[in-house]
């Protein structure tokens, strides 16, 4: 996610907010539900989100595990860094 | 200022809190991989070695002036510091993720090549070398190179985008 998180940095992220296109939420991870995301939220259609991380070339996310349902959405993240 | 030291306050409290961690990059799972980064960095510490050889001009009578010279030599030393490492690191993933044994066959100095451009990066750090800094550009290009034609070989038909290529493995 860098620039916007780099390692280290300390995100708040709260479900009070329900993140919307262009901002950055903590997913839990559609491939492995023990472990949780960040990255930023590009559209959401209907029931279901599409995210990427700003760091394109190093990034899994949609591009690989297409639409995540917005039930795996935590909550939006702000960057305390 | 006075945000800022909240901000810093408010950082170091919730530090002391049990935070769970999040990831923005996985690597094995989607296996995403791209020679662009150790590229860019080579290229960033070449550039910031011909900037610390061609300083900006001081007038040491002036406190201002001589305040923002060392700034400019510190911000260009600091930046190739960090660029050299994360040349090196962005080599190491190619090095330790992307390679396998099977390519050995196609590059039998692969080790080497990779060996010798994670040592120009050290030398970068340690040294204000043109020299240096162009040969580990050089260095970076040639793995740029490697992991461009291994990419055209996993894919036959694929062309490389010079230096746009990400490649799934």
């Amino acid at each position: 996610m860098a620039p916007s998180v780099s390692d280290g940095d300390v995100v708040f992220a709260s479900s009070l907010f329900h993140p919307r296109p262009g901002d950055i939420a903590i997913v839990r991870d559609p491939l492995d539900a023990e472990r949780l995301l960040i990255k930023r939220i590009v559209r959401i259609e209907k029931e279901n989100c599409w995210v990427e991380g700003d760091n394109k070339g190093l990034s899994c996310d949609s591009r690989q595990f297409g639409y995540i349902p917005l039930h795996l959405v935590l909550g939006r993240a702000w960057n305390m860094a | 200022m006075i945000s800022g030291i909240f901000s810093s306050f408010v950082v170091s409290v919730l530090k002391r809190m049990p935070l769970k961690q999040v990831y923005a990059h996985c690597d094995i799972p989607c296996g995403i991989y791209t020679a662009d980064p150790a590229v860019v960095a080579a290229r960033t510490v070449l550039k910031m070695v011909e900037k610390i050889v061609n300083p900006p001009a001081v007038d040491e009578k002036n406190i201002d002036s001589v305040r923002n010279f060392h700034n400019a030599m510190t911000r260009y030393v600091l930046v190739k510091e960090q660029h050299a490492q994360k040349c090196k690191e962005e080599l190491l993933i190619l090095w330790t993720d992307y390679f396998k044994q099977d390519h050995l066959a196609t590059f039998p100095d692969l080790h080497e090549k990779f060996w010798k451009a994670a040592k120009l990066c050290s030398r970068a750090k340690q040294e204000v070398s043109l020299e240096g800094a162009r040969a580990l550009l050089a260095a970076a290009e040639e793995i740029a190179e490697m992991f461009h034609k291994a990419a055209r070989l996993q894919t036959p038909g694929a062309s490389a985008t010079g230096g746009q290529e990400a490649v799934k493995h």
